[in-house]
């Protein structure tokens, strides 16, 4: 401190300044750094999993997305007299039963209630794949050990 | 490739092999961005008894202190993608501890402050009472007492901690002081005349 910068200090300041200037400095208590290098692992994998679980839960997202789209373009090319749903047993009646669900909202009734349904089911299929996908692989597999954790 | 073609390139011999103790903090903080907690450790042990000793005159208290103070590395080491390096790792490092313990403080005193002991006969009990009044001022001010005298630290270096012009910082110790003065004299039951 520049000696310039000194205030002159009246005796109850005097004993303030030195109380706070003479006060020793505490030694790191043991175990210290052993605590924080756990706490830091945790503080570490939960990073990890995170970034993990939010590119995961964006690549469930955009296949979402993308199966819709691919939903409502598919059905709006094709002629959806079911030439080619005839092929897959109970589907057409899955299908059917969806429809008419949806034509009891209003402004859903008609040709878009197919689409809507139809839509639904790639959709489910798809989200469904996308689970199995995500959680087939056990997480602690793909965790990069630095050695144990104490 | 010679020594100076390869140090050029940013390679010298036995650099894999470098102890951490060894790198500057930037290198550190660096490798610990890309994930490595060997370098983050190494940062505290560097900086563990100044951030503790830090957090033991905000808090009084050993056992809260170094709670604080693992606290405030976890934190640090959460935000570290945040860090700019536009000032020293231990100011940022010091600005992190201020704000976790002052944060804590204001929770204790928000539940309503213990009560002070009557004014002590023994100096070094008084000695400790004066420092626990520094708790009891503004937050920036007891932040700027503390970081000034903790490591008798020069003004621009307290000012860089808490990102103030130095002329402000000045002006904050004043009032600090003046302030703390008022509450040691009520706390101690200080007799100006005496």
């Amino acid at each position: 401190m520049n000696p310039e910068d000194a205030p002159v200090l009246d005796p109850l300041s005097q004993r303030i300044d030195a109380a706070l200037r003479q006060e020793p400095t505490a030694p790191l208590p043991g175990g210290f750094h052993g605590a924080l290098r756990r706490r830091l692992r945790i503080a570490a994998l939960i990073q990890r999993e995170r970034r993990v679980f939010l590119r995961r839960l964006l690549r469930v997202a955009a296949l979402s997305v993308l199966a819709a789209a691919v939903a409502v373009s598919g059905g709006l090319y094709w002629d959806m007299s079911g030439t080619f749903l005839w092929e897959f047993p109970g589907f057409l009646g899955y299908v059917d039963y969806l429809a008419a669900l949806t034509n009891r909202v209003w402004w859903l009734s008609g040709s878009p209630a197919l689409l809507v349904s139809l839509g639904a089911v790639v959709m489910t299929l798809l989200v469904a794949g996308a689970f199995v996908g995500v959680f087939r692989q056990p997480v602690r597999s793909r965790l990069p050990f630095h050695g144990p954790v104490s | 490739m010679t020594t100076a073609a390869t140090a050029a390139a940013g390679y010298w011999p036995g650099m894999d092999s470098m102890r951490a103790t060894e790198q500057s903090d930037e290198a550190l903080v660096e490798r610990t961005r890309k994930g490595d907690t060997e370098a983050f450790s190494e940062l505290a042990r560097r900086h563990g008894q100044t951030v503790y000793n830090l957090s033991l005159r905000f808090m009084r208290n050993a056992s809260l202190a170094e709670d604080m103070a693992q606290e405030a590395f976890l934190k640090a080491y959460q935000k570290i993608g945040k860090f700019r390096g536009d000032s020293r790792f231990s100011t940022w490092l010091y600005r992190i501890a201020c704000n976790v313990c002052l944060s804590e403080l204001s929770l204790v005193y928000e539940a309503g402050p213990a009560a002070f002991p009557a004014a002590a006969a023994d100096p070094s009990e008084e000695a400790e009472l004066i420092r626990r009044c520094v708790a009891q001022l503004p937050r920036r001010y007891a932040e700027a007492i503390t970081l000034y005298y903790l490591r008798e630290c020069s003004y621009d270096e307290v000012a860089e901690i808490m990102e103030v012009p130095e002329g402000t910082l000045k002006t904050w110790l004043h009032r600090a002081r003046r302030q703390l003065r008022d509450i040691v004299k009520r706390e101690l039951r200080y007799d100006d005349e005496s």
